[in-house]
């Protein structure tokens, strides 16, 4: 095995784990001379390393050892690839082609004709290859989930019968007394596009008493279902808050003090390393009147843990969950979008001072601590999604920092490790605000390409340039002899691919991959009012990553802001067709399967989706 | 068998006119295609796939899954030369896929749902000749990382090859091996002490956060 490029011995945190790079290297036989005959200097000094290169070594031989025994497939493995590729052609074939009966030819048969079918064939390969782009219009479908629903919403529209499937719907909505609880409810099946037979849609709700602040204006859950994060809109008597309510118990552990203004620079590193580090010099605060309801056992301004004792986890909920911790407050949320991290164990937003004295800055939740973070001060940042554990975010910079003969605000997207507070600019992605990146491939990102302005509040908006589909690439954090970025130049549109999903004025926007990287959502918010919008859904290759943007799975839906993409499903609040855009609507669910797509309503009332 | 594949489009290549030719007979082109690249690749295929998930029902619904959507795609496909890496890329992609949905589908709330028990350890170090160790071992580090070692070490990918089955950059590649190396020895050496251990026969699966179950992606 040999690969290009060489690495700088500065890319390396020690010397050691050059020498385990380079070792790994020499395995491959991708090792430089020159880094030989430092790994041997090395390693004559290094016991330990040695040790390391035996084990390499040892590890080389008993995975090469597993060559003598290769498993066998099964003998009908063919007969079935064989159909299934039938059944994945027969809409588009023509009858009597005898296309079909070849694929079937039982096992026994398959080696002896392959020469024939390989010559006859080679004409038809050469035609694809050569009718590509002309043929585009028939080539198969590449809109293609991931779980095999392999069909547009059009295709889709036939047959009655309802999909089979097992969802479940998590929303706030306010119960009889008007108090906001959680609820789930189970879906078992959807209806297809199309079709008039009503579904199954009797399934009861699982309420549960969790209290939510009675002003949530966004609810997020987690994957481990161990909390929800709930933002309160300020009001003239409330400055707003971003709280976490325990669903069950869950240690926090005191961390560094959070939300105070980092000392300089665009993005601040963390204070102090993350984790159960001592001496949180904030304890957060008390609820405010209102806000923690009866119904929570011991508010965390009883609980002697969250007065930060500096040393082991604490537990501040009680059993049974239901407990709040405020993580942020006095905040103004900016925009819709706010996320966890691929492992779970943070949380980020934007928001800004309440009094607007500053503008957005990003900030960073490690799950069981007691407070958000602010990784930038610099009142031009905000958030765009997570690859990995590692955050993008975007700073409005002013367009002569980066030329381009642009005045006003462009965008400077970056990374940030909130576990090491290190900071990569990607000049390398050109213009590109608030990038939502696959968190599956991360090579393509929906962000706004052109440049920003700064509006009311201090806020930052989109000014000209469209909202587009791009080419996205970041380094590794493995790879950090990744060639170092160069800025782009040129055509970005044309170098990053990038296809337009709106053209135009755009206030904001939430676009969301589905965890797999098999479907993306994006929302856009109306001129007129915010938190009304139009939510689109596109199925994604999972070949090449390809969106057909014009065959969306759900097309301009409206949909309040807020929305949850997840385990084949979409959720979404479909606002009232009375025109007040208030909460009191419907929610929707749309699911593909490998029986196809379809959607079902779910609730009628004030609900909010949990993202 | 891809000097063949080379060979056969040389052969079409003479005749071209592509443009007028028929749906039907793209996909004709397409089925000869996959069946002669089953053929040549479904045991390596079908034995990455027991490797990377350990269980030999799911990795021939999943090698069927892997030509279905070479079939599929078979018109992204630029070069035959690079075929089987590409149907590594495909296969990668579809075992990735199923373990990401077996994640999802653990952890929807409170309905308890999963897809059934997993085979046991004996059938399993039967079906893929691993030894315990080394079955436990891999299992504990990221299916990135894994995918990455099988197919370097057992299935002799080149560097062009690996990059472009796991869709990365060649730097990328051989950081992600060089990750995985250290991330197995590390579970390697977990293992051995745990065996070592005499009263460790009932061992509790690895979480994020253990140390052994290797440093993070």
């Amino acid at each position: 095995m040999s690969f290009g490029r060489s690495r700088r011995p500065d890319d390396w945190p020690t010397v050691h784990d050059r020498a385990r790079s380079a070792l790994s290297d020499q395995l491959d036989g991708a090792i430089e001379t020159r880094e030989a005959a430092w790994l041997d200097a090395h390693l004559a000094d290094c016991a330990p390393c040695r040790q390391v290169a035996d084990e390499y070594a040892a590890q080389r031989f008993a995975l090469r050892a597993l060559r003598d025994h290769q498993p066998l497939p099964p003998r009908d493995l063919w007969a079935r690839t064989a159909a299934a590729i039938e059944l994945e052609a027969q809409p588009r074939s023509t009858a009597g082609r005898g296309f079909s009966r070849r694929l079937l030819l039982a096992p026994s048969a398959f080696i002896a004709t392959a020469l024939v079918v390989a010559v006859a064939s080679g004409l038809l390969t050469s035609s694809q290859l050569g009718g590509r782009s002309g043929g585009a219009g028939s080539s198969p479908n590449v809109a293609i989930a991931s779980i095999g629903a392999t069909a547009t919403p059009r295709e889709l529209a036939v047959g009655p019968t309802p999909i089979p499937v097992r969802k479940n719907v998590e929303y706030v909505a306010r119960d009889s007394a008007g108090n906001l609880k959680l609820n789930v409810k189970t879906v078992n099946e959807v209806c297809p596009v199309g079709t008039t037979e009503p579904c199954d849609t009797s399934a009861p709700a699982l309420e549960r008493t969790v209290t939510i602040d009675q002003d949530a204006q966004a609810v997020y859950g987690s994957d481990d279902q161990q909390r929800l994060i709930v933002m309160r809109t300020a009001t003239q008597d409330d400055p707003g808050a971003v709280s976490v309510v325990a669903l069950a118990d869950e240690p926090v552990v005191p961390n560094s003090s959070p939300s105070e203004t980092p000392p300089s620079g665009t993005a601040a590193p963390p204070s102090e390393s993350p984790g159960p580090t001592p001496t949180p010099s904030t304890p957060p605060t008390s609820a405010p009147p209102g806000s923690a309801p009866p119904s929570v056992p011991a508010s965390p301004s009883e609980s002697p843990a969250v007065s930060a004792s500096p040393t082991a986890s604490i537990d501040v909920s009680p059993p049974g969950g239901g407990s709040t911790v405020e993580i942020a407050r006095g905040v103004a949320l900016v925009g819709q979008t706010a996320s966890y991290s691929a492992s779970g164990d943070w949380f980020a937003f934007t928001a800004r001072p309440l009094d607007a004295s500053a503008g957005p800055d990003i900030y960073v939740w490690r799950v069981g601590t007691p407070a958000a973070r602010k990784i930038t001060a610099d009142g031009r940042s905000v958030f765009g999604s997570w690859v990995g554990d590692r955050l993008v975010g975007s700073t409005a910079v002013d367009a002569s920092r980066g030329g381009g003969g642009l005045t006003g605000l462009r965008p400077m997207s970056f990374l940030f490790d909130p576990a090491s507070g290190g900071r990569t600019d990607l000049v390398q992605v050109g213009s590109a605000w608030r990038p939502a990146v696959d968190p599956e491939s991360r090579l393509r990102a929906v962000y706004w390409a052109g440049t920003v302005r700064t509006i009311e509040d201090r806020a930052i908006a989109p000014d000209t340039g469209k909202l587009v589909l791009g080419d996205w690439s970041d380094p590794d954090p493995g790879a950090s002899a990744e060639p170092s970025a160069t800025a782009l130049t040129g055509d970005q549109s044309k170098a990053r691919h990038e296809t337009t999903i709106q053209a135009g004025r755009v206030d904001d926007w939430d676009a969301a991959w589905d965890p797999t990287g098999t479907h993306l959502a994006v929302w856009i918010a109306d001129r007129q009012d915010a938190t009304v919008g139009r939510l689109s859904l596109y199925a994604v290759s999972q070949f090449d990553g390809a969106i057909d943007l014009k065959s969306p799975l759900l097309d301009d839906a409206r949909a309040l802001a807020g929305f949850s993409i997840s385990g084949g499903a979409l959720i979404w609040a479909e606002p009232a067709n009375d025109g007040s855009g208030t909460r009191d609507g419907t929610l929707q669910l749309l699911a593909w399967t490998a029986d196809g797509i379809g959607t079902v309503e779910t609730f009628e009332g004030s609900a909010l989706v949990i993202r | 068998m891809v000097g063949a594949l080379d060979t056969r489009i040389g052969i079409g290549r003479g005749f071209g006119g592509g443009a007028s030719m028929s749906d039907v007979w793209r996909q004709d082109a397409a089925a000869g295609f996959v069946e002669e690249l089953f053929a040549a690749h479904q045991n390596e295929i079908y034995a990455y796939l027991i490797r990377m998930l350990r269980d030999p029902e799911l990795a021939a619904d999943l090698t069927q899954d892997a030509f279905v959507k070479a079939y599929r795609n078979y018109n992204t496909l630029e070069k035959a030369e690079n075929a089987r890496a590409w149907l590594y890329q495909i296969a990668h992609r579809v075992a990735l896929d199923h373990i990401r949905r077996q994640k999802i589908v653990r952890f929807l709330p409170w309905t308890g749902e999963s897809r059934g028990a997993a085979p046991s350890t004996e059938r399993l170090v039967m079906d893929a000749h691993l030894s315990g160790d080394l079955q436990r071992a891999l299992e504990r580090i990221p299916e990135r990382q894994r995918a990455a070692l099988l197919m370097a070490e057992l299935h002799d990918l080149t560097g062009l090859e690996l990059a472009a089955a796991l869709g990365v950059s060649h730097v990328a590649a051989r950081a992600l091996l060089t990750r995985a190396r250290e991330s197995l020895r590390q579970a390697l050496a977990a293992e051995r002490a745990a065996e070592a251990d005499a009263d460790a026969t009932a061992r509790p699966p690895a979480r994020r956060g253990d140390p052994r179950s290797g440093p993070a992606r």
